[in-house]
């Protein structure tokens, strides 16, 4: 045993395990943006992610006509029954759109931030060991992709970019606790509150909403949106219905869930907004 | 052949396919149960590790270490230095303590698993004092251990019988 501690070796080892703490420390302080390492497997693997993310799609979506057949089938007369009451309520939303719209006007509000940049891209690669739906997108800085970006898909918001590459981004999801809180509204009693997420309620696919007033008026099925504020996030992105507001142990605030309306851990398509009206540059998430 | 060709092939041969499962391990999401998929580089570098010498175990620990960082986000070198530790020492303890067999194999991949498992919930979850962190350990950490555990006897069998192919190449 003495004569390995004294080999050639094991200096080799502790040298190397030197070079990787200082590696490590390095790393640390180059917050967002990828390492050298990182860079050089991100370049090297992303094209065959893409390839094989591509490849894994089109067989999953084609053995998944057999294998979910009669889960089709129920989920073809749910929405046969749901398709029937939605055009019901057609006729009364087209009705509420003119009177909206009339109203919009005399306000002088615009529909949508000019301002916004959306640049599209696709999930390529999740790790066995996330746990919060974390992925890798195909999209870097060579896209004009920053980090801190927002990432949304067409049904609300999906977290933020925290490490780019140059032909690849990493996003770390809502779900995670790891990113900072984020201020919300609810639109109807304009209430507003925190996001954050949670090891327990990420199993669920879903946040938590705190910092509540105790007398929240906020009531299940209440549609939860970014508040805009801190310069991260723009304003009005869905995040998700609200469920049943509960009183903290403390009794100072109130508390509920919140549920996004899509799987975040299994999207597969997203857009990251590269630039909206009030972006902060070098923000914090 | 000689020796040097027949290493530099080896070589070759052995990033290709470790690449190749890393590929595998971030991109189907059917591999899955659960939620929980197995840490296919890993299986794959603790039965090379038992087939080859300690420098070619440490190489592929530190190389697998560095990829499995980049894709789950971890501070790079974090795995890179666990699974280079956890390689030299499957290694070592093949070629002088225990035997070269599949079951050795599980062993020392659940080992490895378990201990970067717990290694990651420490750095990563309990000193940021998140609620009910444990979940992770009980929920994910453990059962990603256990599966990817199961999956090392695919590898170590074609692994053995490659690296004996190699072999009898350098002494033809």
């Amino acid at each position: 045993m003495r004569e390995f501690f004294r080999s050639k070796f094991f200096k080799a080892v502790m040298i190397v395990l030197a070079l990787l703490l200082g590696f490590m420390i390095y790393a640390i302080s180059q917050k967002g943006i990828g390492t050298v390492t990182s860079q050089i497997i991100g370049a090297i693997s992303s094209p065959f992610q893409q390839l094989s993310s591509y490849l894994s799609e089109t067989t999953t979506d084609f053995l998944g006509k057999f294998v979910n057949a009669e889960e089709y089938y129920n989920q073809n007369q749910t929405l046969r029954e749901e398709l029937a009451e939605l055009r019901a309520e057609l006729v009364e939303f087209d009705r509420i759109k003119r009177e909206n719209e009339q109203l919009k006007e005399l306000a002088g509000l615009k529909e949508e931030d000019p301002n916004i940049q959306l640049t599209a891209a696709m999930v390529v690669a999740r790790d066995p060991s996330e746990r919060f739906g974390a992925f890798t997108i195909d999209k870097g800085a060579l896209h004009g992709i920053e980090d801190h970006d927002t990432v949304i898909t067409s049904e609300g918001l999906v977290g933020v970019v925290t490490e780019v590459g140059e032909v690849y981004s990493k996003v770390t999801t809502i779900l995670s606790p790891e990113l900072s809180p984020i201020g919300v509204i609810e639109q109807g009693t304009g209430e507003i509150g925190t996001i954050s997420g949670t090891i327990e309620l990420s199993e669920k696919n879903q946040c938590k909403l705190s910092y509540l007033n105790a007398e929240s008026e906020i009531e299940a099925g209440d549609i939860i949106v970014t508040s805009g504020t801190g310069g991260i996030y723009p304003k009005n992105i869905i995040i998700g219905i609200a469920g049943k507001v509960v009183t903290e142990d403390h009794g100072i605030t109130a508390c509920t869930t919140v549920t996004p309306a899509f799987d975040i851990k299994t999207v597969k398509q997203v857009f990251v907004i590269t630039d909206f009206y009030g972006k902060s540059q070098g923000g914090e998430s | 052949m000689r020796k040097k060709t027949v290493s530099a092939i080896k070589w070759a041969v052995y990033i290709a396919l470790l690449f190749f499962f890393f590929i595998l391990q971030t991109t189907l999401p059917f591999l899955g149960i659960y939620e929980i998929r197995p840490v296919l580089a890993v299986s794959f570098i603790i039965a090379l590790s038992m087939q080859e010498r300690e420098w070619y175990a440490m190489a592929f620990g530190i190389l697998a270490g560095f990829m499995w960082d980049f894709s789950s986000g971890k501070t790079p070198g974090f795995n890179a230095a666990i699974l280079m530790l956890c390689c030299i020492a499957v290694s070592l303890a093949t070629m002088y303590f225990a035997g070269n067999n599949f079951l050795n194999s599980m062993l020392f991949c659940g080992l490895t698993m378990v201990l970067q498992g717990l290694l990651d919930y420490l750095f990563y979850y309990l000193v940021w004092g998140y609620e009910n962190s444990h979940l992770i350990l009980l929920r994910y950490i453990l059962p990603t251990a256990l599966y990817t555990t199961a999956v090392v006897p695919l590898f170590f069998f074609p692994l053995r019988w490659l690296h004996r192919k190699f072999e009898n190449l350098v002494e033809k």
